[in-house]
């Protein structure tokens, strides 16, 4: 086994060299000679965020639970440590054993957003794998990529062996064990893509043929429209089927997560209580790629705070889902645990405010009072209808009325600019209701109230999605983000509120690489060349780069950005299967433009199609009902 | 009548990959493997409170330490032996703990208490005659460090003579520096400094930080001129 050597020198020169050594609590030791799958997994960003990731333990530690298998990690390394492993001919190793990550038999990658793909490249590049598929040989390792972002994952079809579309929980033991003894068997690298075909959710991007029109596509100047996406071989399945856990109380749960001993982002315990969300927000991805909803028990999520808390001695926890507020049991399983862990703080992402909720927070927070947050989205009840958000202003004033009289004194709002119909109006609406807000403060009585208030109100740009309903729509362009961003800043004319917004241009290309084609790569290619990474962090992010390499590849924005896209038109995506139906989505998409609601899961179904592939948890409770 | 407390002063080895935990880092370490281990800590009153854990002097990162000192209070009495067990028993590779003794009421915290700190320093394997370098190196009336510093109320850049600072420093064999240096809240002398000052004054800048330096101990000088160590005063203090 061949090992990478770090001199002390070298991480005594760069920031937090914790990131690079590994050996942290819970980190998992095998013999490397004594398995024969040896897996690196990729978070492609910083130790420090990556580390904080559910889905990275979820799979590092199913993946050593298999005897056969030893799954190591790697991250990014931050621009100081990848100049000195360049200038000292450092290949990128893996934490656990310092082995080169050329030496694997699979890097696998997780995405996560899209702004995270050039330090995929760099990660290739730094192990000294080919960045195009087409160029590796027996050599090097395959290279897979999962996770929500590979919803299209044409952007990055040639740098990528395979895609497993997905919950990982599924197939990756067949996998591996296929592959062991493909190996075994002496089979070459090609080969073994042709052998997992049948699995169900793997995409091999380099066994599809993608055609184009002749026509530049309506709307465009230049580019034309994807004609078809065919199999070029007889075993490859014309679509790629999802994997979902059937059985969430009963899947793998990472009960022993590895505690960096850098403080992560993200620094306490996790456990999920639910996957999937019943609400159909159109302008979310996750909403519908993490469909169906599927529930952990009270008991059995008691259960794994014991033993997470046991393995970790983690003072806090939290408990994640996409809505909080939709767990059955949430008020039992809060007065349970803070009864068996008083001393164990607790956070509760987006949680709707009420009576129960600011009760609970100030509980959680022992008596300080944190911040309210709303993702409201949308300024207008109208627009809300567009885009499907339930909360309503009631329950922001009301939340906030409620909150102002028990001395709460920050609050801060979530909206999206550029949404599909938006107009002044809806604009002018966020700054309105941060007003309101302001109001409900002075209208609490002194003696009740807080000193002071603060009330932040953010922008964030509205991107297109795909297997969102609006994935169709139009994304506006970063002239037009920047002079909604001007209006609504001249609206906002008070101390007591501030407001945050983001880069534009940012938003721009990641609208490209979320709804681009196999043609996007040479951008990404080009940026990378350039020397873009670490895009997300907007210290590191060049614009000036990207825009050159828009401008040298014609990468035309009209097309992949600002076109509404046709009703009949085949997306990059199509070939993928997340169980939703594309009809359904085109149905959800004209309710949005008809500024029609629709009703959550639980409410009524509305027959997005998941049904076919759910075998537990709502859906498939409606179907029993329905049978 | 106060209530009776639990100090206990502990001696610690830092070595490994722990050398890259910085301090903070080592704070939240500790304090989680006593959550593992299941010993409550005493929590300090106040509007943040924070478990009542506090080290002698923060090691520098990449450096080993032999024998670190820090002190907990502990919410309920414990066997020196038993909480050196069940805390070694859950701690990450890369530290142990070592030795561990009551600190009686009164007794004044090693923070306060230490003022030097021993050295060994390993010179990366190189064709120079180190222990020559040395007493060169040694026979320097000043030696300056630019360093940054809160002067005058605000941080800017001073320059400050470290030469006085070292109370001993020779070289133990051909590759090994002995360096006795001293160290309380006011002074320090920190050992990397010296060394990048060293690698530049025998003309080798580029060796700056190549060396691996461990610190071995951390005294108080006694009046007497001998030293004592953190668990040597509680014995002192006993008598």
């Amino acid at each position: 086994m061949r090992t990478v050597h770090v001199p002390d020198q070298i991480l005594l020169s760069v920031d937090k060299p914790a990131r690079y050594i590994g050996g942290e609590l819970n980190a998992v030791r095998k013999n490397p000679d004594q398995v024969s799958v040896r897996v690196a997994f990729c978070f492609p960003d910083v130790y420090d965020v990556g580390m904080s990731h559910l889905g990275l333990q979820l799979l590092y530690g199913q993946f050593n639970s298999m005897p056969n298998v030893y799954c190591e990690r790697v991250f990014a390394p931050w621009p100081d440590m990848e100049e000195k492993m360049r200038a000292h001919h450092i290949p990128l190793y893996t934490l656990e054993t310092f082995s080169p990550v050329k030496d694997m038999d699979f890097l696998a990658i997780t995405l996560q957003y899209e702004m995270s793909f050039t330090n995929i490249l760099n990660v290739l590049d730094l192990s000294g794998i080919p960045i195009y598929a087409k160029d590796r040989t027996d050599d090097d390792p395959l290279v897979i990529a999962g996770g929500p972002t590979a919803s299209n994952p044409e952007v990055l079809a040639p740098f990528i062996d395979f895609f497993y579309i997905g919950e990982g929980e599924v197939s990756y033991e067949e996998l591996f064990n296929r592959y062991e003894a493909h190996k075994k068997a002496g089979g070459h690298r090609r080969d073994f893509l042709t052998k997992i075909l049948d699995l169900g959710p793997i995409y091999v991007p380099a066994f599809y043929d993608v055609e184009y029109e002749e026509e530049p596509a309506p709307g465009a100047e230049y580019t034309p429209r994807i004609r078809s996406i065919r199999p070029n071989r007889p075993d490859a399945p014309a679509t790629i089927r999802k994997d979902i856990v059937d059985d969430l109380e009963h899947s793998y749960y990472p009960t022993k997560p590895i505690v960096s001993y850098l403080q992560a982002v993200h620094d306490r315990a996790v456990v999920e209580i639910f996957r999937g969300c019943i609400h159909g927000c159109r302008f979310c991805q996750a909403g519908q790629v993490y469909k169906p909803v599927r529930y952990r028990s009270k008991e059995k999520v008691m259960q794994l705070c014991d033993e997470i808390l046991q393995n970790t001695g983690y003072d806090e926890i939290s408990f994640t889902s996409l809505s909080t507020d939709d767990y059955p049991w949430l008020e039992e399983l809060m007065t349970e645990f803070r009864e068996k862990y008083p001393h164990v703080g607790v956070s509760l992402p987006s949680l709707r405010v009420d009576a129960f909720s600011l009760s609970l927070m100030e509980k959680l927070a022992e008596g300080k009072k944190s911040g309210l947050t709303f993702a409201s989205e949308a300024g207008t009840q109208r627009l809300r209808d567009v885009i499907n958000k339930g909360l309503t202003e009631e329950d922001v004033l009301g939340g906030c009325r409620l909150a102002f009289s028990g001395g709460w004194d920050r609050v801060k709002l979530y909206f999206m600019l550029g949404l599909p119909t938006e107009t002044e109006q809806d604009i002018y609406g966020i700054a309105h209701m941060g007003y309101q807000i302001l109001d409900a403060w002075y209208q609490t009585p002194q003696e009740k109230r807080s000193r002071d208030v603060s009330i932040t109100v953010s922008t964030s740009f509205f991107v297109p999605k795909s297997f969102s309903p609006f994935q169709w729509a139009p994304q506006a362009t970063p002239e037009m983000y920047a002079e909604k961003q001007a209006y609504l800043n001249g609206q906002i004319r008070n101390r007591k509120i501030r407001y945050n917004c983001h880069d534009s241009f940012l938003s721009t290309l990641e609208g490209v690489m979320a709804r681009g084609d196999r043609r996007v790569s040479r951008l990404l290619y080009t940026a990378w060349q350039k020397g873009c990474r670490f895009d997300s962090w907007s210290d590191h992010f060049r614009a000036d780069l990207w825009k050159e390499s828009l401008e040298e590849c014609g990468i035309e924005l009209a097309y992949y950005n600002y076109r509404e896209r046709q009703a009949d038109e085949i997306f990059p995506w199509d070939m993928i299967d997340y169980g939703v139906s594309k009809q359904w989505l085109r149905h959800e998409y004209e309710r949005a433009l008809a500024g029609k609601p629709t009703p959550n899961c639980k409410e009524r179904c509305s027959g997005c199609g998941m049904m076919k592939l759910a075998h537990t948890g709502l859906c498939f409770e409606e179907r029993r009902v329905e049978s | 009548m106060n209530p009776e407390r639990y100090r206990k002063r502990v001696v610690f080895w830092k070595g490994d990959r722990m050398r890259f935990v910085g301090h903070l880092d080592l704070l939240r370490v500790l304090q989680r493997a006593m959550n593992r281990a299941g010993i409550e800590l005493v929590f300090s009153n106040g509007f943040n409170p924070h478990p009542q854990m506090s080290f002698a002097k923060p090691l520098s990162l990449g450096q080993e330490g032999m024998r670190e000192i820090m002190e907990l209070e502990l919410a309920s009495p414990m066997t020196d032996q038993e909480l050196i067990e069940r805390i070694n028993a859950v701690l990450p590779p890369g530290i142990l703990l070592l030795d561990a003794a009551d600190m009686p009421e009164g007794t004044k915290s090693a923070m306060s208490m230490v003022d030097l700190a021993e050295y060994e320093i390993h010179l990366p394997d190189l064709d120079i005659d180190y222990p020559e370098a040395l007493k060169g190196f040694l026979s320097l009336p000043e030696i300056p460090i630019r360093k940054l510093a809160k002067f005058h109320g605000r941080k800017q850049e001073i320059t400050v003579d470290i030469r006085p600072r070292i109370r001993e420093l020779k070289a133990l064999n051909a590759n090994t520096f002995y360096l006795l240096a001293v160290s309380t809240g006011e002074e320090n002398l920190k050992p990397d400094k010296m060394m990048q000052v060293f690698w530049n004054y025998i003309g080798h800048p580029e060796q700056t930080a190549n060396e691996q330096i461990v610190r071995t101990g951390l005294y108080q000088c006694r009046e007497d001129g001998t030293l004592a160590d953190m668990m040597q005063l509680l014995e002192y203090q006993a008598e």
